[in-house]
């Protein structure tokens, strides 16, 4: 009986994590050694005594049930200024708004200092001064674009085509939504023109497919061009590692996520394993415009403004991803799920998933993890937990990252790299190796 | 032969080419029969099912949506495997989408291999061909040399728009699908009636499985 006839899939996954410079066929137990060197799997001490294991078993603890309480009101934002406008209590109104997130009355104002666009403890002057500042800056790089003759344009051939992609994504971006929908929508031209400044401000990076995605609901937020331009470059500031040219951003996040899933459910991420999907390529939309198409256009609101805020951990989002694969395990292996199905189904659960009930699974994780004593390095580092600190009240202890929307790109690559060095020589030594078992 | 038995087949299908030639809109016409010009850009890759009575037996395509951007090229192509075959899409109002058509072909041949060894069955799409023709005219291409020289089954102009050839390429197609599935199975079936006893290659288990 011959129940499906299957092709024979050769380097994809060799070629999608060292580039292309090698093209001759590998077989699959080679292209897993080699995914192995990238991901470093499951590794066992056999030092000791050949024939027996040692696995040290990591007691992750029950995990806490936490609770989400209300958005932050207009109300309780201005009673968090001082008379001259500072923000006040400003770690507080930081875990108020990471249990809550914001109405949405209060968002133009709060996602500017959530982003950082906004110094928390400036003054309303400061502010307005601040503002002035950057639109004059806004309208100085908008020029250089608009101004630039077709001649000129003709012999610019990476403006022409940063300006043919953005106009081919504009006219695609959330135009379900009522602020980008019908034709010749006013929004529709702010989005392309801010997009295109964006290139004059970045012309390394440009335009890439993804970044419309992310400046859509920042734009809905703010109405407003240059209130928008800047708190979509912070947010960009966060996120321009996804969008450079090997893709570096999502590949280390995968691997950071594959680490953080090996220590959370070792026994699912040895499934995903056995079906050539360890190393999460289903993740690869959630992460590289976080989760902006698996949720209503409310919710990623919602859980970007929570995100923003740095708590309660660094890569809070990584922590998200593992909430929702923790809610489809079950069914990803009842039902045996092979390669493509997995992706079928991740891919399946756009718009069907609840915002407020990932945030507080993703939370209660993170409380879980952070309790935990003798946790992996290559975990705390990822999560930014101190390591060799003992530990002791986490809920209240409160948020202890200084002003601004979480790591900057900078601290964001350092730990990167520190936790892509520490797994290659993981792998790489024989000496004493630890398994994970949850 | 026991290939009747079966009632129903899934293929697994991609649709590839630069960004902006309508994949989408070219699936979501031959699958939900409408056209928008605004079908979000793809990001990774989308999915889509068609099924269709084919010779009284049930055939499901499941069609593989993949983003067209370069820069996420080396992380989608792990979509690939397993695929029994592909559209090519190019947009017939743009030169360029055209000459990318071989490196997407050459790109898929390198990272798809059918058991037998074969190339899967692919159909070249010159969409929009309601919008103009320039690139099929301007150039000179003779297109059936085309798909012979760079191993295309067969080639449509067609447009997801005013839908357009879109049932006849995918019925194409299929129909090679079809052929180049019944030519592996042949190949399998005269490996396993010529058993040769190969003792030095002293396999495991597993690659008893491999088909090389």
């Amino acid at each position: 009986m011959i129940n499906a006839v299957f092709s024979k899939v050769t380097n994809y996954i060799f070629d999608a994590f060292r580039g292309t410079e090698e093209q001759h066929q590998r077989p699959p137990e080679e292209v897993a050694d080699l995914l192995g060197e990238v991901i470093p799997g499951l590794e066992i001490n056999q030092q000791e005594e050949p024939g027996f294991e040692v696995i040290t078993r990591i007691d992750l603890g029950t995990r806490p049930q936490v609770t989400r309480r209300e958005p932050l009101s207009a109300e309780y934002w201005i009673k968090h200024q001082d008379a001259e406008g500072r923000m006040i209590r400003i770690p507080h109104l930081k875990q108020t708004i990471f249990k809550g997130g914001l109405c949405h009355a209060i968002r133009k104002e709060a996602w500017k200092f959530l982003l950082g666009y906004f110094p928390w403890n400036s003054t309303l002057e400061e502010r307005k001064a601040l503002q002035r500042n950057k639109t004059d800056e806004y309208f100085r790089m908008k020029l250089q674009w608009k101004s630039l003759s077709e001649e000129q344009e003709k012999r610019n051939s990476r403006l022409r085509d940063y300006r043919s992609l953005i106009e081919k994504d504009v006219n695609r971006t959330d135009r379900t939504n009522r602020f980008y929908e019908g034709i010749d929508n006013p929004s529709l031209v702010l989005l392309h023109d801010i997009l295109m400044t964006y290139c004059m401000y970045d012309f390394d990076l440009g335009y890439v497919q993804g970044m419309s995605d992310l400046l859509s609901p920042i734009l809905f937020v703010m109405e407003n061009e240059v209130d928008a331009f800047w708190c979509f470059v912070s947010f960009m500031d966060q996120m321009h590692q996804n969008f450079e040219e090997p893709m570096q951003g999502v590949k280390t996040q995968l691997i950071q996520l594959s680490t953080l899933l090996r220590l959370l459910d070792l026994a699912f991420w040895n499934y995903l394993e056995s079906q050539d999907s360890g190393y999460l390529y289903f993740c690869f939309r959630w992460l590289l415009i976080r989760f902006k198409r698996e949720l209503s256009f409310q919710d990623v609101l919602r859980l970007w403004e929570v995100m923003w805020t740095g708590l309660p951990c660094q890569n809070f989002h990584l922590l998200i991803c593992c909430a929702i694969l923790d809610s489809e395990k079950q069914k990803i292996m009842e039902e045996n799920y092979g390669f493509n199905e997995i992706l079928k189904h991740i891919n399946e659960l756009s718009m069907k998933l609840d915002v407020e009930e990932i945030l507080q699974k993703a939370e209660g994780i993170c409380l879980q993890v952070r309790g935990c004593k003798d946790l992996p390095a290559p975990v705390s580092n990822i999560l930014g937990f101190p390591t060799e600190v003992f530990i002791s009240d986490l809920t209240e202890s409160g948020p202890k990252s200084g002003p601004g929307p979480g790591p900057r790109p900078q601290q964001l690559q350092d730990a990167c790299s520190s936790v892509q060095e520490h797994l290659r020589e993981s792998s790489s030594h024989n000496g004493c190796k630890v398994a994970f078992i949850s | 032969m026991q290939t009747n038995h079966h009632k129903e087949r899934l293929y697994k299908i991609l649709v590839i080419g630069d960004l902006g030639v309508g994949k989408t809109s070219i699936i979501k016409r031959y699958v939900h029969h409408n056209f928008s010009p605004n079908y979000r850009a793809t990001i990774g890759v989308d999915f889509a099912l068609k099924v269709l009575n084919w010779d009284q037996e049930t055939v499901r395509l499941q069609l593989w949506d993949i983003a067209g951007q370069e820069r996420f090229g080396n992380m989608t192509r792990v979509y690939y495997r397993e695929a029994m075959g592909a559209f090519i899409v190019f947009d017939v109002t743009r030169p360029a989408s055209f000459e990318a058509v071989t490196k997407w072909k050459e790109d898929l041949d390198s990272k798809l291999t059918l058991t037998n060894g074969k190339h899967v069955a692919t159909v070249l799409l010159a969409n929009k061909c309601d919008q103009g023709r320039d690139v099929l005219t301007n150039n000179g291409i003779k297109m059936e040399q085309f798909c012979q020289e760079n191993g295309f089954v067969g080639w449509y102009e067609t447009s997801a728009k005013e839908n357009i050839n879109i049932d006849e390429a995918a019925n194409c197609l299929v129909k090679h699908i079809i052929a180049s599935e019944k030519d592996m199975l042949q190949s399998e079936v005269s490996d396993t009636i010529t058993p040769q006893l190969e003792k030095d290659k002293g396999g495991t288990c597993s690659s008893c499985f491999r088909s090389q």
